[in-house]
């Protein structure tokens, strides 16, 4: 017994650290946020919503968040869509070459961003889409679908084939099955999907900074801020972000942890 | 006769390279309750989902009440099946779950949940009707599906192994609700499994299968007593085989077979000839053989005991008959005490020629 609560012990103390390594950068921006010196240092100078303020002020910053929102919400409708309609192929269907349809699909979150980010450019501005907000909506769209199947693809491999033939055989034509029984099954995941799908898109730098032209968006316009200036702004922006993305993926992870029904009868 | 609600016409399903069922002919009728019966692989299931609609046959022709439905798709037929997993919704509950197939058909909310429930009272289960799935146990599931699939009073209800994840005890206690079920409603069941008891208790015919085709087509009480042939023989178990060569006939009409073990004689299935010179296979139950140190039969053999097993109320006696043949023998308890055998033993086991019967087929 006295070796396994050691062991114990050592586990949950390597648990914390990892976390401790993962987060202190950002519990410290955070902490800064709020701190009315210039510059980060300690000791703490004190209280104050001053840098909350002086971004709330910004019309630039403002516009960032219009641009990642529509962005967001536009690119997490249309990767989930195209996530399930892959996810659901995948589970469905069997075909030659499927391996590598599959291998395709999965392949864009691989790709180094910057390689990804000239790409796009190159290409968009190819088509005259550079600079619009479009741009990056699609490139968004390409990086995060892959995330939005591989939920969905989780969720339907936890599904009994043949409920979907039950269906069929009770007199559901395909259409009916798809609306009565695959969607209310992967439901959770499809809105986990959305989530995550906008966290990736809200976060999401390099792409961005190479597409978006003025359209900022929030990561790029935190960049921007920093090239000019050092300035305690950033650690409120960061801050907004950070609370965003995460309350985003935790829902997601709640939604995706409420599947404790057994997927088969 | 009437017309068959169901005839398969030289159906043949291959998948690939495989032939999963070959030249099958089977009629159904109105009110039948028909078993499919063979081991895993023999192609049963596949014949329960073309009928589904689930499989399309690779050439022949199912027909359901006269028509052609090779090409009608599952939800444009009306069979219903029950499945081995159940395949219930599991983000449904019990009710919504038995609704489904109506609410498929576009019936009326109140309506539909009307008729549900009532399938569910008969059923036994309307206690359970807002219930989640998860939460029944196998016997009040598999009691869902049942209600799920006749709920849209079909003519005809396939079921593919619906018992076998239920224990012996329940699994005969729902024997007796499909039999019962069954008769009331007067509708045709096909039930597919691989359970010989299931299927000799509860069909009104069987059809054996092997290997994708047919080998059998009858009463329970047919195939058990005349077997066409050695794959029935040995599926239906009990059954001892020997093989030998028609020698010429005794004044009773019985077949003199002469074979390595030496003579004996066993009887025609009716309307078989048989000419002398012909090999022939015969089938002897394990329970018209006697065992005796005084035998009386002209159908005899020196056998040794060389094991016996307990099944429920008989006793099955393994002896070894020399080069090779082995033969089973049923015992009740009673007999087997009084012959008080030995591992080691040697008995004469001997039998009535006419319990011998020389198999139609190989």
């Amino acid at each position: 017994m006295n070796e396994h609560r050691l062991i114990n012990l050592v586990l949950r103390s390597y648990v914390v650290l990892v976390f401790v390594f993962i987060f202190t950068p950002i519990a410290g921006s955070v902490v800064f946020s709020f701190n009315i010196d210039r510059f980060p240092s300690l000791p703490l100078g004190g209280f104050s919503l001053h840098w909350y303020e002086t971004i709330a002020a910004d019309p630039a910053v403002w516009q960032a968040f219009k641009n990642s929102l529509m962005v967001g919400v536009v690119v997490s409708l249309v990767s989930t869509v195209l996530g399930f309609t892959a996810a659901y192929t995948d589970f469905r269907y069997q075909f030659f070459g499927k391996s590598i349809y599959m291998a395709l699909a999965l392949l864009p979150p691989t790709i180094p961003v910057v390689i990804m980010g000239l790409a796009m450019l190159a290409f968009l501005s190819r088509v005259g889409l550079s600079g619009e907000i479009y741009a990056v909506m699609i490139s968004h769209v390409v990086m995060c679908a892959p995330f939005a199947m591989a939920v969905i693809r989780m969720r339907l491999a936890q599904m009994d084939p043949n409920i979907e033939a039950a269906a069929w055989n009770l007199g559901a034509n395909q259409w009916k099955a798809m609306r009565f029984v695959i969607l209310p099954f992967t439901a959770p995941s499809i809105f986990a999907a959305l989530f995550v799908t906008m966290a990736v898109s809200f976060d999401e730098f390099a792409v961005a900074w190479f597409v978006s032209g003025l359209n900022e968006t929030v990561p790029v316009r935190i960049l921007n801020t920093l090239q000019g200036q050092v300035s305690p702004t950033i650690n409120a922006i960061g801050t907004i972000v950070f609370i965003t993305t995460m309350t985003l993926v935790i829902l997601a992870q709640l939604l995706l942890m409420r599947r404790h029904k057994p997927a088969t009868a | 006769m009437t017309q068959p609600l169901v005839v398969f016409d030289n159906v043949v399903k291959h998948f690939g390279s495989y032939h999963a069922v070959e030249r099958m002919n089977l009629e159904i009728y109105k009110g039948e309750f028909v078993a499919i019966m063979g081991s895993s692989g023999c192609g049963k299931t596949t014949t329960l989902r073309m009928l589904a609609g689930l499989d399309k046959p690779s050439e022949g022709e199912i027909r359901l009440n006269g028509e052609r439905i090779n090409d009608l798709y599952s939800w444009e037929r009306e069979t219903p099946l029950v499945w081995q997993n159940l395949a219930l919704f599991p983000f449904l509950n019990v009710v919504e779950n038995v609704e489904f197939g109506l609410r498929m058909r576009g019936m009326a909310k109140a309506e539909r949940r009307k008729k549900s429930l009532q399938w569910l009272e008969r059923l036994g289960l309307e206690e359970f009707a807002m219930r989640d799935i998860s939460l029944l146990s196998g016997g009040q599931r598999q009691r869902v599906a049942l209600a799920r699939s006749l709920v849209t009073e079909p003519s005809i209800l396939l079921l593919d192994e619906p018992l076998s994840a239920l224990d012996a005890h329940l699994s005969v206690r729902m024997q007796g609700v499909l039999t019962g079920l069954q008769k009331d409603l007067g509708i045709t069941f096909v039930y597919v499994t691989h359970s010989q008891s299931e299927a000799f208790a509860m069909a009104d015919r069987v059809v054996i299968m092997s290997r994708g085709r047919v080998e059998q087509i009858g009463s329970p009480k047919e195939v058990f007593l005349e077997p066409h042939n050695r794959f029935v023989a040995e599926f239906i178990g009990g059954k001892n085989i020997l093989c030998g060569t028609v020698i010429g006939f005794d004044d009773r009409g019985l077949v003199r077979v002469g074979s390595e073990h030496g003579e004996f004689l066993a009887r025609r299935p009716e309307g078989k000839s048989t000419t002398p010179g012909e090999r022939v296979t015969v089938c002897l139950s394990a329970e018209h053989i006697d065992l005796t140190e005084h035998p009386r039969q002209r159908n005899r053999l020196t056998c040794t005991v060389v094991g016996e097993e307990f099944i429920g109320s008989m006793v099955n006696i393994y002896l070894d008959a020399g080069d090779g043949l082995e033969l089973q023998v049923q015992k009740p308890h009673a007999d087997y005490n009084r012959l008080g055998l030995r591992n080691g033993q040697k008995i004469v086991a001997e039998w009535d020629g006419a319990c011998a019967l020389i198999l139609r087929g190989d």
